[in-house]
């Protein structure tokens, strides 16, 4: 029987096997799966990059893809049974990586306090789900053993089979770098992808993947690739602004709900609200299923309407792309305890000054976790290197080193950036040039010493008001 | 893990030493000990090969030297081990940092965290190794983590060195129940 096949704009066809895979293309059918078209793959990305509509399932096709074409590789450098019998595991792992990704990807996960994967890997437990039903089928143990690989903190099988799922270079990030640059139109994903996947050998101690030698400059324009969507895509200030601004606007409606008001919640939110602190032990498979994008927009709809001016405001503006300019002030000389404290205090004064009269909600605080700013970061200490911190090639002489010690024009990237926060404030021209000027004018004062830094995760900068 | 913090254990190693801290693995895993012991640093750890590591402590370690708050020898190519030690700007820094609560709990620590920079390193390679499977490896007491651990990192758990890592690791961990 001919392979079901998917047409695919990064690989054109994208073929799954009739006979030897009918599973994989029912799991693909069951509602959890399906429930993945409807999350877009770069949450609010296409609030900047109008393209950028595709969603998590196209990214899982092609990740189940890259897994096909790895395991072919390994079958035939590696025929032991070890690499046959984490074939159907790798593939659902594949498929099932991503399934309890939240609305808008991850924007939404410090709003709702979820955890993606812990959910994915609840999905593919719990037996009320068409998809545990669907692995149970195929053997007692493939459910378990596809949810050990992709949950953080487990060990139970070789490392090997989770570094090609989740490390430095695994296919899930071969597919979603070249996969977002086409559909923002960014252009910067390419690099030679079929050489990187078929190339390399698992190191004979560790099982680590290695490449060798005539695969580094494939590998060399795969981190610079992944450094320049970073720069533009990833981390791009209008999306980063929507993104600030989204989080601003849940914060406001928990501080609401923790005093009690009424925040017209829709239904499906009722239902996660209802709950303390949202977990698989707490909330229900479909409650948690029940939240999608619609949703969230159904929330924010009624926002618009809200009695409480910040709450209907911020959302207004989402709905309205009507953003936040981004500032930054001058970097702070190096000290141990960074204090923002002054800076956020003129900034609220001068948007108080133009009649914001809540400023601490407009004055958004955007700190980019290191991990996002530094796309490579090998560990320096060869005996601390492993393939979830470093990319191993054989040099010269056959020896598996670091990347970097062989490609030097990488190094520049490597390195380690100093953070620098960045403020997202309203774009009314005038009071955008007056933060403008405040930032270039603005002289860091004495007294960084204090110890207690301003630190708010999700954003919103706490201003002591005059 | 914040800057003060590690400027902190910096100069506890340095006064008690006279060496700062001595290899990044070291740093790693005395930072992850203190943790579980309930020292109050927030860095998220993952299991690697070569025990708990944080992504977060490398880079901040890293910031601190591009910043020039703390001085870096050694490494290079041979792949040797790196040194860390206050630079001459950051030691007055020490000595004007305002006395918070979270700062004195943080120094609560001082004693565990200068036996452990002092202690062997393989020591506290399986020992934290077992911790993580104690704490975080869902596993049910020291002694199935003893035996995890040592199947993770091929070492025998009956070897005289695994029972004074195992010894070492439920000093900081939780007690079995």
């Amino acid at each position: 029987m001919p392979d079901k096949v998917f047409r695919d704009p990064l690989y054109n066809y994208i073929g799954i096997d009739r006979d030897r895979d009918a599973w994989l293309l029912r799991l693909l059918d069951t509602p959890e799966v399906q429930r993945l078209r409807r999350i877009h793959q770069l949450g609010v990305s296409n609030f900047t990059y109008p393209g950028a509509e595709h969603n998590r399932l196209a990214h899982t096709l092609g990740v189940v893809h890259l897994m096909q074409s790895v395991l072919r590789h390994l079958e035939r450098e590696h025929p032991d049974q070890e690499v046959q019998s984490a074939r159907q595991p790798l593939l659902a792992a594949a498929l099932l990586h991503d399934v309890g990704h939240g609305p808008f990807s991850h924007l939404f996960e410090p709003c709702l306090a979820l955890d993606h994967e812990e959910w994915s890997v609840a999905i593919i437990l719990n037996e009320s789900t068409q998809v545990n039903q669907i692995l149970r089928e195929q053997g007692v143990y493939l459910a378990k053993h596809a949810a050990d690989l992709i949950e953080k903190d487990n060990f139970e099988h070789p490392a090997w089979q989770k570094a090609l799922l989740s490390s430095e270079l695994d296919v899930d990030r071969l597919d979603y770098i070249r996969r977002d640059s086409l559909f923002t139109g960014a252009g910067y994903g390419h690099f030679d992808w079929h050489r990187i996947l078929t190339t390399f050998h698992l190191d004979e101690d560790d099982k680590a993947p290695v490449w060798p030698k005539k695969a580094a400059m494939a590998i060399e324009e795969y981190i610079y690739a992944r450094f320049y969507m970073y720069q533009n895509v990833y981390l791009h200030k209008t999306t980063r602004g929507f993104e600030a601004l989204v989080k601003a606007m849940w914060r406001r409606a928990d501080e609401l709900r923790q005093d009690g008001q009424d925040v017209s919640a829709v239904p499906a939110l009722e239902r996660v609200w209802a709950v303390e602190k949202p977990s698989p032990e707490t909330l229900s498979i479909r409650d948690y299923l029940a939240v999608e994008e619609f949703t969230v927009l159904a929330q924010m709809h009624r926002w618009c309407e809200h009695t409480d001016p910040i709450l209907s405001d911020l959302a207004q503006r989402f709905l309205c792309r009507d953003g936040f300019a981004m500032i930054e002030p001058t970097p702070p000389p190096p000290t141990l305890v960074p204090d923002y404290t002054e800076w956020e205090t003129a900034v609220c004064k001068c948007l108080k000054h133009h009649g914001y009269d809540n400023p601490a909600w407009y004055c958004l605080k955007d700190e980019v976790k290191a991990k996002y700013r530094m796309p490579y970061r090998p560990e320096k200490e060869p005996d601390q290197q492993t393939p979830t911190n470093s990319i191993f090639v054989e040099n010269d002489f056959s020896k598996r080193v670091e990347i970097s010690t062989v490609m030097p024009r990488l190094r520049p990237i490597s390195e380690v950036e100093v953070p620098r926060p960045r403020y997202f404030v309203p774009r009314e021209p005038s009071v955008r040039s007056d933060i403008e000027k405040l930032a270039k004018e603005w002289t860091w004062p004495g007294g960084a010493l204090k110890a207690e830094a301003s630190r708010d995760h999700i954003g919103v900068a706490t201003i002591p008001l005059d | 893990m914040d800057k003060l913090q590690l400027a902190l254990l910096t100069a506890w190693g340095e006064e008690e030493r006279q060496g700062g801290i001595q290899g990044r693995k070291r740093m790693q895993k005395v930072i992850y000990f203190l943790q579980q012991a309930g020292c109050p640093v927030d860095a998220e750890y993952s299991l690697h090969h070569y025990g708990p590591y944080s992504r977060e402590v490398a880079n901040i370690t890293d910031i601190m030297v591009a910043e020039g708050l703390l001085e870096e020898i050694g490494g290079g190519n041979a792949g040797g081990q790196y040194t860390y030690t206050l630079s001459d700007r950051t030691r007055p820094m020490i000595q004007r940092i305002d006395r918070t609560q979270s700062v004195e709990e943080f120094e609560a620590f001082r004693d565990k965290a200068v036996e452990l920079l002092e202690e062997d390193l393989w020591l506290l390679e399986l020992g934290s190794t077992i911790l993580y499977f104690r704490s975080r490896g869902k596993q049910p007491n020291w002694s199935a983590a003893l035996q995890k651990a040592c199947e993770y990192k091929r070492s025998n758990p009956e070897n005289p060195a695994s029972r004074d890592a195992l010894t070492l690791a439920q000093r900081f961990g939780p007690p079995d129940a």
